[in-house]
């Protein structure tokens, strides 16, 4: 049946051509020389090429005509060229689709077998630097080691520091990165995290590189997938850089049969000044969706989570991207303006964690205050999804993990003044805040804890207490508990900073009751929790603004436990370090302290 | 330069024939090449192999295979490793490069590159490709003595299309006909599809 629709189609197309260029014998008219060659070149070499992504080159007849039922196969299905957006409302520069009449065309051609045409006045190959693609780049690092990519088993992610050793702060108008292993490299997001935190994480894993992310993330700035052309960001726009941060490449490995050493190197272009307009990352919902109720129940093939934000001021948005794992099927960002019409500025119908790009508008896209930013994100988790990480299908949460889920959409934006940009930022914490309070409302944090718990400790039954409890007083004193697991122990259970853990403590993090199945409703705050939320806010109300740079030691713009006094540690950690990292960012202390004053006025 | 061309309508038919077939092993219609008692297959090394020689083979294994498919190339590792698992059961294995461009250097070069346990064959003029009527890389057809195609089809279900990828497969179609075959059993899904690329089939013959 498939062998008679391909065979129909290119046949209909073939009639279609003939309509449209008005001639007899359209199918021989199609020459590789005059109509396909174009076309390659434009839309297919520039990954197509000896040291890119593609696995073969298509620069000339023979690598295409020989590949010529795989690549009919492939338009057919829009495999190829790879661009996830479905049509909307905003159309993106370097947009790789063929149009419509190039694809009839290429079609029509394979159907008519090929036919070369004068060869002799085919257009040359495009010629591809075998350097950098903007020229010199200002500054050039890799990753220090090479990592070692092994020949089959499943696709892997694993962070690796580029460090950077900045001493000052610089401003980002274009990345270019050079895998080694271009073709084992599937995609990379880029992350700005203070070197610090990134190097230490780096050193905690005994290989090159780390998994799951772990450490406070301060900037994204964008990424590359297959077919990604570097780009300098339009206008005076640039990412910011700061001084003593790297950079921390998130990279999808997919194994091909043969091991592949690889080492990472990219070259960054700065600006020559900071940009007027901060580039605002607004993200809906916030923080990849934590919060946000990604809780998918086994089976479930169409689980969906929306979530929006109201922008305060009026905006420019220049760019757009979404990310999730591997069990989300569709997202979309829709934009609902003041006046009642809707603008979708992104939808992605058939979500592929492999394809995340980040999208340019053509055009930049101007949306007033009072628009409403709302995504969409469905997921599924049946069987049917062959995308499912787990056979049969489990329940799977929000979590850093490539098998737990998330899920968001980003807006890069510019404000008008430094006023508006100061509205949004406020309002969005406010936003930003919001969402985070579910993780405490639904329980969401402590579920987490609870399975670090046991993959630290096996169970914390009674029995382990006991065991532990070595003087029979009750509580846990840091010299009954073993050293490598001292430090997170105190850091999860002694709530009150005494320096001993009760049994109390531990029921506290560890709830009561077995986890209840999700409901989708939020799981009723119990007693515990009211008492210590009233209690935070209590301090945070003797606290101001300037309590956080006076309490950050070190400078480095997050608070460690041992920067904080005794008295709060505890609960600080507890409410402030919403993403359960060990870092209080301002981010964090921010959302919860306007939060507070929200929860006052 | 060679010109390729699609494939004849009327073979195309045959082959949708042979697809569609589910009912048991085929019987072998396109097949007097494998049924050929002093069948003989030259590896790039200039070996020369004869199956049938060999009395306890149970069956000839032809994996069809290309250089520059990264499915068919993803596959190496799980081909080394059910290679291993019959040994010693009569499976003898052959890998099948269908490129009539490529040189046996190349082939060479590959066969290093992904660590090929078997005769590297060139299929140039797609003599084996169409006694089997495979169509795409990866393909593995599983040929009994006598010449009957006891299995066509994909490795295991791990592409469920392009693009598309399972962790991990949930059905191992070349290992269950494997099975069977060595056990002297007919093979209960005799036909699968392949996910891959296409074999470039030239209209000469």
């Amino acid at each position: 049946m498939r062998h008679t629709v391909s065979l129909l189609v290119p046949m209909a197309v073939s009639a279609g051509m003939a309509l449209l260029t008005g001639r007899a014998q359209a199918a021989s008219v199609v020459t590789y020389a005059e109509h396909i060659a174009p076309i390659v070149h434009t839309k297919c070499s520039g990954c197509h090429h000896p040291g890119q992504a593609g696995p073969f080159s298509l620069l000339n007849y023979e690598d295409v005509s020989k590949r010529a039922l795989t690549i009919e196969a492939v338009l057919q299905q829009d495999y190829m060229p790879p661009w996830p957006p479905a049509d909307g409302d905003a159309r993106f520069a370097h947009d790789r689709r063929l149009s419509a009449e190039q694809k009839f065309q290429f079609l029509a051609w394979i159907a008519a077998e090929c036919p070369e045409g004068d060869l002799s006045k085919a257009p040359d190959p495009p010629e591809f630097p075998d350097g950098w693609m903007l020229g010199t780049p200002d500054l050039v690092a890799s990753m220090q080691d090479a990592y070692q990519v092994p020949a089959d088993g499943p696709d892997i992610y694993r962070n690796f520091v580029i460090p950077l050793d900045l001493a000052e702060d610089k401003w980002i108008k274009a990345i270019e990165l050079r895998p080694r292993a271009r073709s084992v490299v599937h995609h990379a997001l880029y992350f700005v995290v203070n070197s610090d935190a990134a190097r230490e994480r780096d050193a905690a894993d005994p290989e090159v590189g780390f998994r799951g992310m772990g450490v406070p993330i301060r900037e994204r700035i964008g990424g590359y997938v297959p077919g990604t052309i570097p780009q300098r960001l339009p206008e005076d726009l640039a990412y910011p850089l700061p001084a003593h941060t790297d950079l921390v490449l998130q990279t999808h490995f997919h194994p091909l049969g043969k091991r592949e050493e690889e080492q990472l190197t990219i070259g960054l272009y700065f600006a020559d000044r900071p940009p007027e307009q901060e580039l605002l990352s607004i993200q809906v919902p916030p923080n990849f969706g934590r919060g946000a109720g990604i809780d998918i129940p086994a089976g479930e093939s169409r689980y969906v989570v929306t979530d929006e934000y109201t922008l305060p001021v009026d905006v420019t948005g220049y760019l757009i991207s979404g990310h999730a794992h591997y069990i989300c099927s569709e997202m979309r960002m829709v934009a609902r303006l003041p006046d009642g019409t809707e603008k979708r500025l992104l939808g992605i119908d058939d979500w592929d964690l492999g394809w995340q790009g980040e999208y340019l508008f053509d055009e930049p896209v101007r949306l007033p205050a009072g628009t409403s930013l709302h995504t969409t994100l469905i997921y599924d988790n049946s069987e049917d999804n062959p995308e499912n990480p787990f056979s049969p299908p489990r329940r799977v949460r929000w979590g850093e993990q490539s098998t737990d889920e998330m899920g968001s959409m980003t807006l890069l934006a510019v404000t008008d003044d430094a006023a508006s940009n100061a509205t949004i930022k406020r309002s969005y914490r406010v936003k930003s805040l919001e969402t985070a309070r579910n993780v405490v409302e639904r329980g969401e944090g402590r579920e987490r804890i609870r399975e670090e718990i046991q993959k630290r400790f096996g169970t914390l039954d009674g029995a382990l207490f006991s065991r532990l409890d070595s003087n029979g007083d009750g509580a846990l004193e840091r010299s009954e508990v073993p050293e490598k697991s001292r430090s997170k122990a105190f850091q999860w259970f002694d709530h009150d900073d005494d320096g001993r853990i009760s049994r109390d403590e531990i029921e506290a993090i560890l709830g009561r009751r077995p986890p209840a199945e999700p409901t989708g409703d939020p799981v009723a705050e119990t007693g515990d929790d009211a008492r210590l939320r009233s209690e935070v806010i209590r301090q945070l109300r003797e606290s101001d603004g300037a309590l956080f740079k006076q309490l950050d030691k070190n400078r480095d713009g997050h608070l460690i436990r041992s920067e904080i006094p005794e008295r709060f540690r505890g609960k600080i950690f507890d409410r402030f370090d919403v993403d359960g990292d060990g870092h209080v960012s301002p981010q964090e202390w921010e959302a919860v302290q306007s939060a507070a004053k929200q929860e006052r006025d | 330069m060679t010109r390729l061309k699609r494939l004849a309508l009327p073979g195309l038919l045959l082959m949708m024939l042979g697809v569609v077939t589910t009912g048991g092993e085929p019987s072998p219609r396109l097949t007097s090449l494998f049924a050929d008692p002093a069948w003989t297959l030259v590896d790039i090394e200039g070996q020369s192999h004869r199956p049938w020689e060999d009395s306890t083979v149970k069956a000839a294994v032809l994996v069809f295979i290309s250089t520059d498919c990264p499915i068919a190339n993803y596959y190496h590792p799980t081909l080394r490793k059910l290679q291993e698992e019959f040994a010693g059961q009569g499976i003898t294995w052959y890998f099948v490069h269908a490129d009539p461009g490529l040189t046996e250097e190349r082939a060479r070069k590959h066969a290093a590159d992904y660590s090929l346990k078997a005769p590297v064959l060139l299929d140039r003029e797609h003599r084996l490709a169409r006694a089997a009527t495979a169509t795409k890389t990866p393909q593995a057809a599983v040929i009994r003595p006598g010449g009957a195609v006891a299995y066509l089809g994909r490795i295991d279900d791990t592409y469920v299309g392009y693009g598309k990828k399972r962790a991990r497969p949930t059905r191992l179609d070349l290992r269950d006909a494997l099975a069977a075959v060595a056990a002297g059993q007919p093979v209960t899904t005799p036909r699968t599809e392949s996910v891959g690329c296409f074999i470039p089939f030239s209209r000469q013959r």
